[in-house]
């Protein structure tokens, strides 16, 4: 190995770091020296907090104990990695051997630095001082045998880093076709983000299972005044019970899980156990780098596999136009009934391109994903019936998250364009054409996701016809309510956002505070749109039981009114538009 | 003759730094006007601001007889022009047949003769093998020749293009080379900037030179015959210093 590489490739991903933090901004460069000082603090109190617990607490824990608190640290060290791989994969630069290949180092010193330089994260920063503190406690306390706890750690995190190396080496060959790899990384955020919602859910689930509610309510009734004074007691040792016996299976079955389950076998005196789980993890760990140096290699070099033949390009193309024939027109080509040709022609084109870009997927999956476990949990509950009179605010509340998560797309409809935006401003048309347009075509998703969240809350909520029927309309109205801030938002404060992202391209103060925005703007506007639900609410307490007919006829009036508002305000607005084009370009395309 | 292009001491600053400087342009219709200058001399920022992208500091402008910055004859101008951008203005995530179509609906093309064009348009510049792509996958190459494609699809009476023969090869260079001559024989015009002297003076009958946002020379390049090649004239106007360092110290010892 030759330390002259080793520095300079450890310098390199430094530098990579330091520069990406300092283009970010003052702000961010603040924020990654405070962090920076606040790191290198954890580092020292994480080390003399583990050692401090581990001395204290040690001679009277238990086995369990120790498992648990090594899943923690391992948990912990796990999601702090996750967090960076996430990172690392939208940043190129990192994960290309390319960039090293032409140098004067062998392919496996290359692959050697380049693994070897992953170790430098603030997962491995933050968790390994605390790992060495407990190892160090476990040895003073309980005697030398406890020193398997060390090569336990560095298998763990030699399989870790070995296995998200060739995760990486596989993404790698995955996102050379450019357009898969934007949804290679969106597909991985999401399931990142997913993951981290798990937990959370089966806890929610738990706690407003009908299950437990039920078993709850039965012993309440059969059970006398001192049974139902230990109920809580009951309940907490039942809870306690399952988790034990959860985590206990969890870091057996998983290998992620043997750091723990080895040093707490060891210290149950199972040194076996202690050696198999390293024996596993090692094994992993060794097998995966073995893995992931051909297949990186291989991606970096060029090298083919003799996989399946894929078709080529013209082949597609050919039945492409065969598709195109056989179906007439093309879906940009396509005429909308009651609308221009030219705006339908961007609305087209714009939702097109719009379904195809993998941050706006992503964005659109959160509201449905937010969705989902709401209507999931009501489900689960089974209190659908008993929020009654709250029900039509309930439809509101889902047409306010439906349009505040498209709120970042709307409200930045120009810097979601990049170059394309371009093209919008040198087409001969007036410029509300332009803006109706695009208001058009974010319409599938502003409205579309809306009604698809009311049909579900029809099942799971006491709605009448005209219930619904008025939350039809009040989907529109928020839509278009969305609509008119978001194009007033478009044209003055435009952001020029990065590629594949939804991040402002400069993370300074100024763009993040305008991103954030609608979430303040939004909820007011749609105060009006509460009257409806509210009079209905009203009635309701009076004993007016119409089934939702003033919900309904008031949100018609109010339709017509935001219609007619929306009508009169894009002329205004294109005219703006007009006005601040040459503005927008300098703010939106690189000069 | 008609004048396509007038432009009357137009500039454009930004901030402290004067990116074009008094520039007045005379562009005759039916012309190939070759506008020249060094990297960051100011030509894209002339071509922005002749095609409404960007608004001048102060000067005057007239486009085809329309002032761009007059919204109703920016858009009378706009749909009589075709443009390549300096950093095009394509969308990633759009096919090259479908950004075609968006644009033919822009200018309000048939449906029929929509395709007609893009059919010719995309075998031409041998973009029809790449359909099933999208433009994020596309070479700078095919980028260049697909924006070329959506400049001339509407047929305009006036082209600009930044950079066309950047990055393209040699064999769509010589057919972008045969669409503009053609295009400007049957009396449209072009105005182009490049770096490619040669290209320019095989194509081109007008040239103006910008050097430092200041327009140094404009004249018809028959005009230059007599003083040598353009890139001669060119070396000279912009003020390329013989005597400045050009070499290489070990290279030289190595050499002696």
């Amino acid at each position: 190995m030759n330390r002259l590489h080793l520095r300079a490739v450890l310098w390199l991903r430094w530098r990579i770091l330091v520069n990406r933090t300092v283009r970010a901004g003052r702000l961010s460069n603040a924020v990654f020296t405070i962090l920076l000082a606040f790191g290198g603090l954890l580092c020292v109190a994480g080390f003399l907090t583990a050692f401090a617990i581990g001395i204290e607490t040690l001679p009277e824990a238990r086995p369990f104990h120790l498992l648990a608190a090594w899943a923690a640290l391992s948990t912990l060290f796990l999601f702090i990695w996750l967090t960076g791989l996430m990172t690392d994969l939208q940043h190129s630069e990192v994960m290309s051997l390319e960039q090293l290949l032409h140098l004067p180092v062998s392919s496996h010193g290359v692959f050697l630095y380049n693994y070897l330089s992953s170790f430098v994260s603030v997962a491995v920063a933050i968790c390994l001082p605390a790992m060495a503190g407990l190892c160090l406690a476990m040895v003073i306390v309980h005697g030398p045998r406890m020193l398997w706890c060390i090569p336990l750690v560095l298998a763990f995190l030699g399989m870790i880093t070995a296995l998200t190396y060739q995760l990486r080496g596989w993404l790698a060959g995955l996102m050379q076709n450019k357009r898969r790899g934007r949804n290679v990384i969106a597909l991985l955020t999401f399931l990142f983000v997913l993951l981290i919602q798990v937990p959370n859910l089966i806890n929610m689930s738990e706690l407003g299972s009908d299950r437990t509610t039920v078993e709850m309510t039965g012993i309440e009734q059969s059970s006398g005044d001192e049974e139902r004074d230990a109920l809580p007691l009951a309940r907490e040792e039942h809870t306690k019970a399952r988790l034990k016996q959860t985590i206990t299976l969890t870091v057996q079955i998983l290998p992620i899980g043997w750091l723990a389950f080895g040093a707490s076998s060891v210290f149950a005196g199972h040194a076996l156990q202690g050696v198999a789980c390293f024996v596993g993890m090692f094994s992993i760990g060794a097998w995966s780098l073995r893995r992931s140096f051909r297949s990186t290699l291989a991606a970096a070099l060029g090298r083919e596999k003799p996989v399946r033949r894929r078709r080529s390009a013209a082949a597609r193309a050919d039945s492409s136009a065969e598709r195109g024939e056989r179906h007439g027109l093309q879906f940009g080509e396509r005429r909308l009934p009651f609308v221009d040709d030219r705006e339908a022609g961007i609305a087209l084109a714009s939702l097109r391109y719009l379904l195809r870009a993998p941050e706006v997927k992503l964005s659109l999956l959160s509201p449905l994903v937010i969705l989902l476990m709401f209507g999931f949990l009501l489900s689960r509950s089974g209190r659908g019936e008993s929020l009654g009179a709250f029900a039509p605010l309930m439809t509101l509340g889902s047409s306010l998250i439906v349009q505040l998560s498209a709120s970042s797309m709307i409200a930045n409809s120009f810097g979601l364009d990049r170059n394309g935006v371009r093209s919008f401003l040198l087409a001969p048309l007036p410029r509300h054409r332009i803006l109706r347009g695009k208001n058009l075509a974010m319409a599938p998703v502003g409205i579309g996701i809306s009604l698809t969240a009311l049909a579900a809350l029809w099942f799971l909520l006491p709605l009448g016809p005209f219930h619904v029927l008025g939350a039809c309309l009040q989907a529109f109205s928020a839509y278009l309510l969305t609509c008119l801030i978001g194009n007033v938002m478009s044209i003055l404060i435009p952001i020029r956002l990065k590629e594949n992202t939804l991040r402002a391209e400069n993370a300074r103060l100024k763009p993040i505070l305008t991103q954030l925005l609608p979430l303040v703007l939004l909820p007011v506007a749609f105060i009006p749109l509460m009257i409806p639900a509210g009079a209905d609410f009203l009635l309701r307490l009076e004993g007016w039981q119409l089934g939702g007919l003033w919900f309904f006829l008031l949100h018609a009036i109010g339709l017509a009114g935001i219609a007619m508002l929306y009508g009169r305000a894009i002329l205004v607005q294109g005219d703006l538009l007009q006005r601040r084009e040459a503005g927008i370009l300098e703010i939106l395309t690189k000069e | 003759m008609a004048l396509a292009i007038e432009t009357n001491a137009l500039s454009r600053s930004f901030g402290t730094s004067r990116a074009v400087e008094s520039v007045d342009l005379r562009v005759e219709a039916g012309s190939f006007y070759g506008f020249l200058g060094p990297n960051g001399a100011g030509k894209s920022t002339t071509i922005k601001m002749l095609t409404g992208l960007l608004e001048p500091t102060s000067g005057r402008m007239e486009v085809l007889g329309q002032d761009p910055r007059v919204p109703s004859q920016a858009l009378e101008m706009k749909s009589r022009i075709g443009v390549v951008p300096e950093d095009l203005a394509l969308f990633d995530n759009l096919t090259a047949r479908e950004y075609l179509i968006f644009v033919g609906r822009m200018h309000s093309m048939p449906g029929d003769l929509l395709r007609k064009r893009i059919d010719e348009l995309l075998g031409l510049l041998s973009l029809q093998d790449e359909e099933a792509k999208l433009t994020i996958e596309y070479s700078h190459g095919m980028k260049k020749k697909l924006a070329l494609a959506g400049a001339l699809l509407p047929d305009p009476d006036l082209l600009f293009l930044d950079e066309p023969f950047e990055g393209v090869d040699a064999i769509a260079s010589r057919t972008i080379r045969h669409i503009l001559t053609t295009f400007v024989e049957r009396g449209s015009t072009v105005f182009l900037t490049s770096h490619v002297l040669e290209i320019v003076e095989r194509v081109c009958d007008h040239v103006g030179i910008i050097v430092g946002g200041e327009l140094v020379e404009q004249t018809a390049l028959a005009a230059l015959g007599s003083g040598g090649s353009l890139e001669e004239r060119f070396l000279e106007v912009v003020g390329a210093d013989a005597g400045a360092q050009n070499h290489l110290s070990w290279l030289e010892e190595d050499a002696s």
